[in-house]
């Protein structure tokens, strides 16, 4: 299954800049930094691209990150691989949108959509294609719906990096990083269950995937039972209307009709023959008027179709080259924030005269008159608004092509009218014909009069039946969609049974394996722990069978938890995305050597089959292993903090 | 709503072939596609309108579908004529961003012999080097290729020669200034 690693992050504001160096040089990277020097906003910066949620980003929270939130302009960018591919995401600080830039086409629910796409972070609607569930997808992790306490809910991957991000200040001993919306079913023991057996197992994946599917075929089939009812009682209604007392089927319904038109048949070649007596009348004549009427205006409207056929060509077009346009647009922006990112030439307040740097007070031209700075045309911009008109762009391309089909689809339809009409006018014509040649023959009426009549009923008879059996058809329709639904749904009922079976089975194999490591892991890291495991019901560790309750052995427990999910898709292949973003273990009373013994448990990773992982940790001042000094990748201290101002 | 309607001014007021770094990027291409070995271009005058040529396929075929021939169709004509104007109105920008990429230390403008007339030598080949770590610039550097395979020596013509390659020879009536 995928992997995800971080290759660099950036940020930057009107007034703040950062930039990482490469974050995956070595599997495991540390960042070396005392207190306060920004670890914890490094962290942040990576969760709130990855879509995250961080309030203290947010100026409304009581406790905000001052030089973030009071920046201006601002936006994360971060530079990722999924599986090898090389992604740009961005995201604007207080924006719940984010931004996907690729060199290659981005494929999005397996279709190839270019090389920019702009996506939701929030769901609003449970179908809504978000990005998380492009993450999910490019890691080849199904997206889950779960359904609890009668809601139905959607695990996300910021639902999964409850057990892939290891923040910090959080109670130890709750093992998960708290979720980020605080509600009954993200808090729920049930989802966190859940997102530790997605993680873990491939058959729990599917098993979840199964619950979903036998939910959705559970309404569907509910849906579809119900309308059936709705349409029968619907049927006897017409079928009282239409004459018909008994119920009917489809069959004899049609065997009534094929009677009626032979009867018919039977009657046109007795009218036929009575039609000798060579009369002079004008009565034909006014037929063939009325047919031209027809005809006349039948070739009007077959114009008027053409007229908006030709104007509807004209417009696909414009949209097309409104489109390349646009695209264009796109592409050159990306290029314009590359050139931007190399050579950093301009800023809002270069002098388009000479090109220098101007001090220039807001509100104030660079010519010193006053000027009203929304209504400022501008010559220069500064990235993030560079990256809010590749934004707009990508947005309005999708407008259009919305517009686009539905243009064609527009066209397409006046084609078919346009060929309906030319059929009438072509029926019309026949008919014309037909009439002129029989003026001749057009005889006296009421001789016929009692045929016309008995065809006519015959006709009235043939309409009835026709529509009861279109209804009866429709019927068939809807009980042959009911019987479908049933059938799967009894399928994914007994998929479900059999998936049941297995991953219980897989589940108890995947704690058997998480207990080996753990239990070694921690018997490493801590002198005094005789055994560790965790609690098959909840998934919690148990320190000597629960004996143990050393305030600071949370920290271990908590570290080598994420370490040994981290080992388990090394050995396997599970959903779990073979990253750990580690920010700061030592957060209550641990000292240095049991810290260095800890964090030590790393270089215990068992990696049979040399696959890539990447661990980011970040930590004090030395208070890592020696072994680990090479693979420093990044120092702060507290005069070179993470943010630089500009 | 204040801020919306800021940004939408902005949206409508961006043009992207008016944006300075545009022409920045733009430069840059033409430099590193068209300089010789030791990566001087000659006659800086030229920049402008080669910028506007490899920046538009539909130029760069017309030119190469019309190679030889001096009967465009109207059409055509058009919008050679646009990359022509567009270049000449650039050309002073063009001139400043060369001042700006002096400044920076990544190319040195040589005088000529000619007053108005410079030749450009890319020094600062690191940063070039890391600004083309890139595929996102395949699009201009194919089109520089193409235009290279069937006019050659660019580089030595100079702003005369060039007006009259890309331009006069195909039934444009232009004049440089």
């Amino acid at each position: 299954m995928g992997q995800l690693s971080i290759h660099r992050v950036h940020y930057e504001g009107k007034s703040y800049q950062y930039s990482s160096p490469e974050l995956d040089k070595f599997k495991i990277n540390i960042i070396e930094a005392p207190n306060g020097s920004g670890k914890s906003t490094f962290f942040d910066l990576i969760y709130y691209g990855l879509g995250g949620k961080v309030n203290h980003f947010s100026k409304s929270e009581a406790v905000f990150h001052k030089e973030i939130a009071n920046d201006s302009s601002n936006f994360v960018e971060l530079e990722i691989a999924i599986n090898k591919e090389k992604y740009k995401i961005i995201r604007r600080i207080s924006e719940n949108l984010i931004t996907i830039l690729s060199d290659d086409e981005i494929i999005k629910q397996g279709k190839a959509v270019g090389n920019f796409l702009c996506l939701n972070i929030n769901r609003s609607k449970l179908d809504d294609y978000v990005f998380s569930d492009w993450i999910l997808e490019k890691l080849d992790i199904p997206s889950i719906e779960i359904f609890h306490a009668g809601k139905n809910f959607k695990v996300g991957f910021n639902d999964l990096s409850r057990l892939i991000y290891h923040n910090q200040g959080t109670d130890t001993n709750g093992i998960y990083k708290p979720a980020d919306n605080q509600n009954y079913v993200s808090d729920s023991a049930f989802l966190r269950k859940a997102i530790f057996e997605v993680l873990l197992g491939k058959t729990l994946v599917k098993l979840y995937e199964a619950y979903g599917k036998l939910k959705r075929k559970q309404s569907e089939h509910d849906k579809s039972l119900a309308i059936l009812n709705e349409y029968k009682n619907i049927v006897a209604d017409m079928h009282k209307q239409l004459g018909i007392k008994d119920v009917v089927n489809d069959l004899h319904l049609q065997r009534n009709i094929d009677d009626l038109i032979s009867a018919n048949n039977q009657l046109s070649l007795v009218r036929s023959s009575r039609l000798k007596v060579n009369v002079s009348d004008n009565t034909g004549l006014k037929q063939t008027q009325k047919i031209k009427d027809n005809l006349n205006t039948n070739e009007l409207e077959l114009i008027s179709i053409r007229n908006e056929i030709d104007i509807k060509i004209k417009d696909i077009g414009l949209i097309g080259q409104v489109i390349s346009r646009t695209r264009e647009d796109a592409f050159r922006l990306r290029k314009i924030i590359h050139t931007h990112r190399q050579l950093e030439m301009f800023t809002p307040d270069t002098c388009p005269y000479c090109l220098k740097s101007v001090d220039r007070p807001s509100d104030k031209c660079v010519c010193g008159s006053e000027i009203d700075e929304h209504d400022y045309r501008r010559y220069f911009y500064d990235p993030s608004e560079y990256y809010t008109l590749l934004k707009s762009k990508v947005k309005s391309l999708e407008t259009m092509d919305v517009a686009l089909s539905a243009a064609k689809s527009e066209l397409n339809e006046l084609d078919k009218k346009f060929k309906e009409y030319k059929d009438i006018n072509d029926k019309i014509k026949s008919e014309l014909s037909q009439v002129i040649s029989e003026i001749e023959y057009v005889t006296d009426f009421n001789d016929i009069e009692e045929i016309d009549d008995a065809i006519l009923l015959n006709k009235e008879l043939i309409s009835n039946y026709s529509q009861a059996l279109i209804l009866e058809k429709n019927l068939n329709k809807y009980q042959a969609e009911k019987d479908k639904l049933k059938k799967e749904l009894d399928k994914a009922k007994v998929d479900v049974e059999l998936l049941e079976a297995s991953s219980s089975q897989e589940l108890a194999e995947k704690v058997n394996d998480f207990n080996k490591y753990y239990n070694l892991f921690m018997r490493e890291s801590l002198m005094d722990c005789r055994k560790a495991e965790i609690n098959s019901d909840d998934y919690m560790p148990l320190i000597n069978n629960g004996e143990y309750k050393e305030a600071s052995a949370s920290v271990h427990k908590r570290f080598l938890y994420y370490v040994t999910l981290l080992q388990l898709s090394l050995l396997d292949d599970i959903p779990f995305p073979r990253i750990l973003l580690i920010d700061t273990p030592e957060n209550i009373g641990i000292d240095n050597e049991n810290l260095k013994r800890m964090i030590n448990c790393l270089s215990l990773i068992e990696n049979p089959k040399d696959l890539d992982y990447q661990v980011i940790l970040s930590t004090g001042v030395n208070k890592y292993p020696e072994d680990l000094k090479e693979n420093v990748v990044m120092q702060l201290s507290s005069d070179d903090r993470l943010l630089r101002l500009k | 709503m204040i801020m919306k309607d800021d940004e939408k001014l902005k949206r409508i007021s961006f043009m992207s072939g008016e944006d300075f770094y545009f022409l920045t990027y733009l430069i840059l291409i033409c430099l590193k596609g068209f300089c010789n070995k030791s990566m001087i271009f000659n006659d800086h005058r030229k920049l402008t309108y080669l910028m506007q040529i490899i920046t538009n396929s539909s130029a760069v075929g017309v030119l190469i579908e019309n190679f030889n021939s001096s009967n465009l169709k109207p059409l055509d004509k058009e919008l050679l004529f646009d990359v022509y104007v567009k270049g000449s109105l650039h050309q002073r920008d063009v001139y400043k961003i060369l001042r700006s990429l002096e400044l920076k230390g990544i190319i040195s403008v040589m005088l000529t012999d000619k007053i108005d007339c410079f030749n450009i030598k890319i020094t600062d080949l690191e940063t070039t080097r890391a600004f083309f770590d890139t595929s996102i610039f395949a699009k201009e550097i194919n089109n520089i290729e193409i235009i290279k395979s069937h006019f050659k020596r660019v580089n030595t013509l100079g702003l005369e020669g060039l007006i009259s390659k890309f331009f006069d020879n195909y039934g444009l009536k232009v004049w440089a200034s």
